[in-house]
């Protein structure tokens, strides 16, 4: 039998005996394994996360008590809070890179490329990823991705701030603002090293699921959790090389005189730039052309897995699968065509600003087919409120309340008065801030035994949700109040204006909410390290489930699936079936055993 | 769909397991060329943005850029006919008919080298004009695609290169397949590259 190239490459860490024999450092560093290189995104996630999680501290702190004089923060962070008061550009610098790090170091790490790594092949009976060298790569390059990014506060002025979105010409002139210099120049590097990571590990999630699928495991078997990654994997392909190509004429314009995006008399600390005839809108387009199914690459992912945990704590099938999978296709494909809408108030044609509003207002009918059935496997389920299940539920309430914020944003007269206030910071927190993080918790409860062989602890994890549920929830359903108040985002000193001066009770509230939000993830970071160490042994099997990645030994060796390679006879939702004992049945379990009903 | 019987190599799993629908090196491929699509796609609507803009002053592009473009659709043609030579099983002539387009792929890097000197020596830098700037930025982007795509047909023609082994079947019939697609695709490109920067 011949090899092709690829494999090559897993040949050399071939088997688990030779696992045994491989190092430490080419078993758990250098390792092509999908399963080490999920739990190494994962954990590099969650590193990326709790940076992200101080920046919103310092955010919160400066918003909800402006004039406080916080000496002791002062001390720790001497350039950005001398004496103890935040500079304007401290601040700006915060926010854009708690939203850069959470949208692409925690958010795309944890839930997508960890996951999906870790998730993929086991679900859909594959030894391995497609191209393991390349999965390898692409956690090296993501590694150095967030490396630049953290290295660019410690640069001279400090990290970029012109917004996670980078919009020219803060962006684009160097001499803009302190974060304007190289603090932006690393942000656009780093954003090309995150792009070629993400492209590598979508190439293998695509053609993993695409090629190396089980006997038996045809596309309409796979779990929603596999569906999800594959259309997130083929957004990611189509949506990510316009940004790099964005990036590239921005690095033009920033170091090498172009004016792609600087527009002629631009005047910056009092000097005339030489730049002319550029478009800064033409950098929206190319970034909202991205920016846009980015979020689908980060949401869909979430409701495919919050609509697998269902099933194992209903003990019947998600409801409407099929529709399910067509509701995916179909966001995945509107996503990429809906970009404008976050460009009403650009000057752009009224007719332009028409269609967009339809293309967005369209893509709410499959969303909601996909939430109301996520509710309508709720219905006449035995349900046991495990801490992976309440996340879940989260998941839905949060899906149902920020979505119905994206009816008024997506649509353009109302935009028109709701861009750029704290509305839009609300409606996006609670979407792909909120569903995606609790899915992310949900998934981390549930899949947890797998990985690590121990289960965490059920107590810690609800008293973890209910504190981060009620004040995520807080915080961010009172934002899109302020926002109808008029108080627009990104303003560091709001208090100057008059009329946002009745806001600051609101803003302390928020303040606290969020402060105790941040808290309770110490709960969950010392119950994840506790359980890791001295967690209750989990078995093969511990919720019962019926996907392929359940009938192996937690966690799985090497290779994931023993001797044979297992054989799939039905769909992943089998519960409950009429008439036998267990009310689950594996996928692998013959249609002579159990019948198969879906 | 065919259905590929690959060993895999798993010790302890049984000799064969029937798992690949696909070829995995050309569905990458593929794949790859999809994401490069799209980032000249996104170069495109840039430029025709930007082109809309007063300022646009259209550069004389070097007669050199002809000699390139022939160097390169003769290493496309080269490669062909090396491909078909290796499905007849002509081994001799497949490794020629490779190693020749590799070597006709650095004479067209090599032209559009001096295509960049001859607008510098006329003083045409990357911001003269918005039309130099994306000459430059084009040119550079598929120039780097080039340079992956000779990495690739270099290990094909050190793959192949031993007397002996079979070039039409397995695995290096696959490996010649995917360089190819990856191969012609630069030339395309490179020709719409080219009818992009001098017609628009």
């Amino acid at each position: 039998m011949a090899h092709i190239p690829v494999e090559g490459a897993f040949e050399a860490e071939a088997g688990a005996h030779v696992a045994d024999q491989v190092g430490f450092v080419r078993r758990y560093i250098f390792s092509t394994d999908h399963k080490v290189i999920g739990i190494q995104y994962i954990l590099t996630g969650l590193f990326m996360a709790v940076v992200g999680t101080l920046l919103a501290v310092l955010i919160r702190l400066q918003l909800g008590w402006p004039a406080h004089q916080w000496t002791l923060v002062g001390k720790l962070l001497p350039a950005g809070m001398a004496g103890g008061i935040m500079t304007p550009e401290f601040y700006l610098a915060l926010v854009t890179m708690h939203g850069t790090i959470m949208v692409f170091f925690f958010i795309s790490y944890v839930l997508v490329s960890g996951f999906g790594n870790y998730l993929i092949p086991l679900q859909v009976g594959a030894r391995d990823m497609a191209y393991p060298f390349l999965n390898m790569l692409s956690y090296w390059v993501a590694l150095l991705s967030a490396l630049v990014m953290l290295a660019s506060f410690f640069v001279t002025g400090g990290a970029a701030a012109a917004g996670w979105t980078s919009y020219p010409p803060l962006s684009a002139v160097p001499s803009a603002v302190p974060g304007s210099g190289w603090g932006q120049t690393l942000w656009i590097l780093s954003m090309a090293l995150f792009i070629a990571s993400f492209t590598m590990s979508s190439l293998n999630f695509v053609a993993t699921i695409f090629s190396l699928r089980a006997r038996g495991m045809s596309m309409m078997r796979m779990s929603l959790t596999v569906w999800s990654f594959f259309i997130s994997a083929i957004l990611g392909l189509l949506a990510f090389p316009p940004l790099t190509a964005a990036a590239v004429m921005l690095l033009f314009d920033r170091h090498f005189g172009t004016s792609f995006f600087l527009p002629s008399g631009l005047v910056v600390a009092n000097q005339l730039l030489p730049h002319q005839g550029g478009s800064p809108l033409l950098w929206q387009l190319l970034f909202w052309f991205l920016g846009h199914p980015e979020v689908y690459v980060l949401i869909l992912p979430a409701l495919g897995i919050a609509c697998d945990i269902l099933p194992a704590f209903t003990r019947k099938p998600v409801f409407g699968y099929r529709i399910q999978v067509y509701c995916l296709i179909a966001v995945g494909v509107l996503s990429m065509v809906v970009w404008g809408h976050h460009m009403f108030v650009s000057g752009m044609s009224p007719f332009s600003g028409e269609y967009f509003t339809l293309a967005t207002l369209l893509i709410t009918i499959p969303m909601t087919i996909f939430g109301v059935n996520m509710m309508g496997s709720l219905w006449g389920g035995k349900l046991r409120l495990t801490t992976a299940m309440l996340f879940t539920l989260g998941v839905i309430a949060f899906f149902g309340t920020g979505g119905f914020g994206g009816l008024f944003l997506g649509n353009a007269t109302a935009d028109m008065q709701l861009h750029d206030t704290y509305f839009v910071v609300g409606h996006f927190h609670f979407m792909i801030g909120g569903v995606t993080l609790l899915a992310t918790f949900a998934a981390l409860y549930f899949w947890f035994p797998k990985m690590f062989g121990r289960s965490m602890n059920e107590s810690w994890g609800k008293v973890h949700f209910w504190l981060t549920f009620i004040p995520f929830f807080t915080v961010f359903f009172m934002q899109h109040f302020l926002g109808l108040q008029g108080m627009p985002r990104r303003y560091y000193a709001f208090t100057s204006y008059e009329f946002l001066q009745r806001t600051m009770g609101q803003n302390v509230v928020i303040s606290v909410a969020a402060l105790t939000l941040m808290g309770a993830q110490l709960i969950f970071l010392a119950n994840f390290c506790w359980s890791l160490a001295r967690g209750r042994r989990a078995e093969a099997n511990p919720w019962r489930a019926t996907t392929l990645e359940w009938t192996v030994d937690s966690p799985p060796p090497h290779g994931n699936f023993g001797h044979a390679l297992p054989v799939v006879h039905r769909w992943p939702y089998e519960y409950s079936v009429e008439g036998f004992d267990a009310d689950y049945t594996p996928q692998t379990v013959s249609p002579r055993e159990v019948p198969v009903t879906a | 769909m065919t259905r590929q019987s690959v060993s895999l190599p798993w010790p302890h799993a049984a000799d064969t397991e029937s798992v690949q629908r696909h070829d995995l090196v050309q569905l990458g491929v593929w794949m790859f060329l999809a994401t490069v699509v799209m980032l000249f796609a996104a170069f495109t609507s840039a430029y025709i943005i930007r082109r809309s803009a007063s300022d646009w002053t259209p550069i004389e592009l070097p007669w050199m850029l002809w000699m390139s473009t022939a160097a390169l659709v003769a290493s496309s043609v080269a490669f062909e006919r090396g491909r078909f030579a290796s499905k007849r099983g002509q081994a001799a002539s497949a490794r020629y008919g490779i190693s020749a387009a590799a070597g006709l792929g650095l004479i067209f890097l090599a032209g559009q080298v001096v295509a960049w000197r001859d607008l510098v020596a006329r003083g045409v830098y990357v911001p003269t004009s918005p039309h130099s700037s994306f000459f430059f930025i084009l040119t550079a982007t598929h120039g780097v695609h080039v340079v992956a795509g000779l990495v690739l047909l270099i290990y094909t023609v050190t793959r192949i290169w031993d007397v002996g082994v079979p070039l039409d079947r397995g695995a290096p019939a696959r490996l010649i397949a995917a360089s190819a697609t990856f191969w012609h695709f630069l030339a395309v490109l490179w020709l719409y590259v080219f009818v992009l920067v001098s017609v628009f």
